[in-house]
C-alpha cells in the first residue's frame, strides 16, 4: 500500500480535478509526482483521455499502449513512493515514432510491409526509456519508412498538424510533433535521415534535436540510410529536449556506428546564455533558388536580433557545402535505402505506396561510381563546414523555408527549389536544433541551431537562451 | 559505365535487370524524372571530389600514359 500522502488538489474545493498538465515540461510534471500533487497513473489517464478525444481528427497515433501504458505507471507511483527514483522521465508518460522496435508490440513504419512484424526485442533507445522509468503512451504515425509522403494507399491514415488540420505536420516524425504540440505527451522520439525530426519540430511549434552522428544508438531503429539516419528526441521545451537526450545517450557496442565518446551534462550549462559566443550564418543560402519565403525571412531576422540583443556576435559564413549538402543527402541516401529494401522491392513491391515505392526505386539506377562520388563528397562537405566551424560556435538558419503546406497543396507547373536547411546536419552528422522562432498565418516557423559534433550541450544552451528570450514555445495550437 | 548511358526506358530496363528487377514500362516512366534528377546530383557534386591527392589523375585526364 502506498504511503504517499493524499493529493492537495482532491481535498480542496476543486476536488477530483487533477491539475491542468496537459502543456507543462517534463521538469514540471516531474515535481508534481515527487510533490504527490498527481500520481503519474492520473498522469497517464490524463494523455490517454485526451489521445481518446482528440487523435480520432489529428491521427498522430498509430497504435495506443494503454494498458501497458497505465501498468507502466502504477510500477512509476510504486517505486517513487518507494524512494526508488529513477531520474527526471520516471512517470512521465511519452510515445515512440513507429520505427523504434518495442518488443511485443507490433512496429510497423507506417507501411504496409511490415504490418505484421512484433519485434522479439526492443530498440536500444525503447530499452533506455523503458529502464528511465518513462511510460510507454504509444507508437506514433510516421511517413512510410521514414521517406514517403502522406497517400491513400497506407495502412494508417496521416498525422495532421494541430494548428490547422488542413496542414501537414512534416515529416518523417510526423505523428511525434503532432502530438506533443496537441499536448498528448511530454516526449517522443524521432529518426532524422535528412531533417525528419527537426521539419515536424519546425511545422508543429516544437523542439526536436538530431544528435551527433554516433551519440544515440539505433540499434532496433527500422534503417532508411545507414551513412545519414539518426535517432533523437522531441519535446515542447529545450529543456525537456535535453533530459531526454540525457537518458538515450551513450555508447552502444552492438551498434556499429555508436560512437565511445563521454555523455556530458546536458542540462548543466543550458542557462549560460550567447553572451560571445559567435554564430554564423550563410547568408547566400536564404535566397538559394527561389529562396525563403517572406514571411520564414521576416522571423528568422527577427531571430538573429534577438540573439544579437543577447550578446551573440553574427558573422557572415561561406554558402555552397551547405547549399549543396542537399544532393550529397539524397544521392547516398536513396541509394541506401534502395539497398536496404531491394528484396522487398523485387518479390512485394505492391506492399510499398506508390509515392514510396517510385521513390526508393531510385535507388536502383545511381551507379555504384555516382554513390562514391556522392560519399566522396559528403567527406569534402563535411570537412568544409567543420572548418567554418573553428571560425564561429554555431551555424544558424531558418529550419524550413516555408510554413507547413496544405495536404492538397498540388505541384506547382513550375517547380520551385528551396534551400533544404535540414541536410547539411545529416551529411555532416553535427548536432542540431530546431525551436519555435515565429508564426505565420497561424502556423509555426522553426529557427535551426547547428554545431560541432558532440556538442550538443552548446546548441542546447543557444536554443535554451533563444527560447527563454521569446514566447513562441508558450504558444500552444487551439485543439 | 551504369549511369552515363542516355536515359531512355531501354536503358532504364537494363539498369532495371541489373538489379535484379522486372519493372513494367509504366513503372520505370514514373521512376524517370526522379533518374534525371539523380544524375543532376550526382554532376552537381563533381565539383567537391579532388582528384590532387591522386598521382594518375593528370595521366587520366589528358588520355595519356605519362
Amino acid at each position: 500500500m502506498s504511503n504517499r500522502r493524499r493529493p492537495r488538489w482532491r481535498t480542496g474545493p476543486r476536488a477530483n480535478v487533477a491539475p491542468d498538465t496537459r502543456f507543462l515540461s517534463i521538469r514540471e510534471v516531474g515535481a508534481l509526482l515527487r510533490k504527490n500533487e498527481i500520481t503519474s497513473q492520473e498522469l497517464t489517464r490524463s494523455c490517454l483521455d485526451l489521445v481518446s478525444r482528440l487523435d480520432p481528427e489529428l491521427h498522430s497515433f498509430i497504435r495506443v499502449t494503454a494498458d501497458l501504458a497505465l501498468e507502466q505507471a502504477a510500477t512509476a507511483d510504486r517505486e517513487l513512493a518507494a524512494g526508488i527514483d529513477r531520474g527526471p522521465l520516471h512517470g512521465v508518460p511519452i510515445a515512440l515514432k513507429d520505427l523504434f522496435a518495442t518488443r511485443g508490440i507490433p512496429t510497423t513504419a507506417h507501411s504496409n510491409v511490415l504490418l505484421n512484424w512484433v519485434p522479439d526485442e526492443d530498440s536500444a533507445v525503447t530499452a533506455d526509456l523503458r529502464n528511465a522509468g518513462a511510460v510507454l503512451l504509444g507508437k506514433l504515425a510516421m511517413h512510410e519508412f521514414a521517406a514517403g509522403k502522406p497517400g491513400p494507399d497506407l495502412p494508417f491514415p496521416p498525422a495532421r498538424n494541430p494548428w490547422n488540420l488542413e496542414h501537414i505536420p512534416g515529416g518523417s516524425s510526423s505523428g511525434s510533433g503532432a502530438a506533443l504540440a496537441a499536448g498528448l505527451c511530454f516526449g517522443a522520439m524521432g529518426s532524422d535521415t535528412g531533417g525528419s525530426i527537426r521539419g515536424p519540430a519546425a511545422f508543429c511549434g516544437i523542439a526536436g534535436i538530431k544528435p551527433t552522428f554516433g551519440r544515440v544508438s539505433r540499434r532496433g531503429v527500422v534503417p532508411l540510410s545507414w551513412s545519414f539516419d539518426h535517432a533523437g528526441p522531441m519535446a515542447r521545451g529545450v529543456e525537456d529536449c535535453a533530459l531526454l537526450l540525457q537518458a538515450i545517450s551513450g555508447h552502444d557496442p552492438l551498434d556499429a556506428a555508436s560512437a565511445n565518446v563521454p555523455v556530458p551534462d546536458y542540462t548543466s550549462g543550458l542557462e549560460n546564455g550567447v553572451d560571445g559566443l559567435r554564430l554564423g550564418i550563410p547568408r547566400d543560402w536564404l535566397t538559394f533558388g527561389d529562396g525563403v519565403t517572406p514571411e520564414v525571412a521576416s522571423a528568422f531576422e527577427t531571430a538573429l536580433a534577438t540573439l544579437k540583443g543577447l550578446g551573440a556576435t553574427l558573422v557572415d559564413v561561406p554558402s555552397p557545402a551547405f547549399i549543396d549538402s542537399e544532393a550529397a543527402n539524397l544521392l547516398v541516401g536513396l541509394t541506401e535505402a534502395f539497398s536496404y529494401h531491394r528484396e522487398t522491392l523485387r518479390s512485394r513491391r505492391g506492399e510499398f505506396s506508390k509515392n514510396l515505392k517510385d521513390q526508393f526505386l531510385e535507388g536502383a539506377f545511381i551507379s555504384g561510381a555516382d554513390y562514391v562520388l556522392g560519399q566522396r563528397a559528403t567527406v569534402a562537405i563535411r570537412k568544409e563546414i567543420a572548418s567554418i566551424l573553428t571560425t564561429v560556435d554555431a551555424i544558424v538558419s531558418p529550419t524550413a523555408a516555408t510554413v507547413a503546406d496544405r495536404f492538397d497543396a498540388e505541384d506547382p507547373a513550375t517547380p520551385v527549389r528551396r534551400p533544404g536547411f535540414t541536410n547539411p546536419a545529416n551529411v555532416t552528422g553535427f548536432p542540431a536544433i530546431s525551436v519555435p522562432g515565429g508564426m505565420a498565418s497561424g502556423l509555426p516557423i522553426g529557427l535551426q541551431i547547428m554545431g560541432r559534433p558532440f556538442e550538443e550541450a552548446l546548441v542546447l544552451r543557444i536554443a535554451k537562451a533563444f527560447e527563454s528570450s521569446t514566447s513562441w514555445h508558450t504558444m500552444h495550437p487551439p485543439l | 559505365m551504369p549511369g552515363d548511358e542516355a536515359l531512355t526506358i531501354e536503358t532504364m530496363r537494363d539498369l532495371a535487370q541489373q538489379a535484379g528487377l522486372a519493372l513494367t514500362d509504366e513503372e520505370l516512366r514514373d521512376v524517370m524524372p526522379g533518374v534525371a534528377r539523380n544524375r543532376a546530383r550526382a554532376k552537381l557534386l563533381e565539383k567537391w571530389v579532388t582528384q590532387d591527392v591522386e598521382p594518375a589523375t593528370a595521366a587520366l585526364a589528358n588520355g595519356s600514359e605519362g
